[in-house]
């Protein structure tokens, strides 16, 4: 009787591990969407677009950065550099604040009020388009098992992209990212883990939006 | 609270004897300071930041002698406050890796001027992190000028959060407030004792 209560009791540590596991994998957002349309009949048309950063928060900066490396280089889309961002904005980054999405299905994550804030941002920067990117929990899990013990770093990354002059929100980020722990095998540091895991949030995004717009640079 | 208020001092104690990070230390034993005007301000546009500024105000309002100027007086004297202001290190996650080279003296040299204060005390919070979903750390690092020169520096952070159980919630904006409050008493009272300025 005893072991049967030991075993049920370790049997449902094992699930919640395994679940919470799962969890951590996946991501905090169910299926990853690094970028999707909110309606696959939209077509983009190739002309200019500027990554917003949507909070001063090293993460965030980063992602954009990063965001707007990747479209220059692999994108037909004429895209702004963050240097030329803050130069049009003068204050920038600025907070635009995430809130919870009446549409969970189609998120728009701009909090009530600050979508105003976007369109006077679009209205200074003068692009088609405006990608507006947030990030979230950067975290670090540590597992312990038998064979010793693995950490894992991830990060919540969100996202809209809002189309001018109609001024309306035509697709969406949401996604985790992951990256293990590799600085005490090959001699990089933290940060360079880290940094390897914005990039690659950054890739994923830039890979689905160019996806999405039909706008991949020949020979890219 | 009493429990967020003793995890706080624990992660602050424990990172202090571990060497890890100083709350705040003057830059040389040279430095005198008096208890004269000071200014608190985020060096960074996000909430956080400017809930640690105000916070900070507060606190060393309470428990130093330095003459602190309301933080909503600051607010007003500043066009476009809270500004990004280039802080003092090379990257920011988990660790701040400092640098305190790259902070952009002109920017805070025009800020202080602008107050009119003796002491400009600058807090950056560059990155928040979350330990296993559970435990949320805010991470901060300061500098504290005197016309335009810095006499002391710190890096500390703001946990929420007890525990990693995975039966615990994680800390919800609340518990963090709270935490940036009991953060800021405690480092307020150690830039107190570090000056010369506690209140008695």
């Amino acid at each position: 009787m005893i072991r049967t209560a030991l075993f049920s009791a370790g049997f449902a540590k094992l699930i919640l591990a395994a679940a919470v596991l799962t969890a951590v994998l996946s991501g905090c957002c169910g299926t990853p969407h690094p970028f999707d349309l909110f309606d696959e009949k939209t077509t983009l048309r190739s002309g200019s677009i500027a990554v917003i950063s949507a909070d001063a928060s090293e993460t965030t900066v980063r992602v954009a950065d990063n965001l707007t490396r990747e479209l220059k280089e692999r994108s037909t889309f004429k895209v702004l550099s963050q240097e030329e961002v803050a130069r049009r904005l003068g204050k920038y980054p600025v907070t635009i604040k995430r809130g919870q999405p009446e549409n969970p299905d189609k998120p728009v994550w701009l909090a009530k009020g600050e979508k105003a804030k976007v369109d006077a941002m679009q209205a200074q920067l003068k692009t088609d388009y405006v990608f507006v990117v947030w990030t979230d929990n950067m975290g670090r899990i540590t597992r312990t098992g038998q064979g010793g013990s693995s950490v894992t770093y991830s990060i919540d990354v969100y996202g809209n992209v809002v189309e001018y002059p109609k001024s309306r929100a035509i697709g969406f980020t949401s996604f985790a990212r992951n990256e293990g722990k590799s600085c005490c095998l090959s001699g990089k540091s933290e940060g360079d883990d880290i940094n390897e895991m914005l990039k690659g949030a950054a890739r994923s995004m830039a890979d689905d939006f160019i996806a999405a717009a039909k706008a991949e640079k020949p020979g890219k | 609270m009493r429990h967020t208020r003793t995890g706080v001092l624990l992660v602050i104690l424990s990172s202090v004897i571990a060497g890890c990070i100083s709350t705040f230390n003057p830059v040389s034993s040279d430095v005198k300071f008096k208890p004269k005007s000071m200014a608190v301000i985020a060096g960074l546009d996000n909430e956080p930041n400017v809930l640690l500024a105000q916070a900070m105000s507060e606190s060393l309002k309470k428990n130093t002698r330095f003459q602190v100027m309301p933080y909503k007086q600051v607010k007003q004297s500043l066009a476009n406050y809270p500004t990004n202001i280039q802080g003092p290190w090379k990257s920011a996650y988990f660790e701040i890796e400092v640098d305190y080279t790259k902070t952009d003296m002109k920017k805070v040299r025009a800020i202080q001027q602008q107050l009119g204060v003796d002491y400009l005390y600058v807090l950056w919070t560059p990155s928040e992190t979350v330990y296993n979903r559970k435990i949320h750390s805010l991470n901060v690092i300061g500098q504290m000028f005197e016309n335009g020169k810095e006499v002391g520096n710190g890096r500390f952070n703001s946990v929420a959060g007890r525990t990693d159980c995975c039966l615990v919630p994680a800390p919800d904006s609340k518990e963090k407030k709270d935490a940036i409050k009991d953060t800021a008493d405690y480092v307020a009272k150690e830039i107190g004792e570090k000056t010369g300025t506690l209140k008695q």
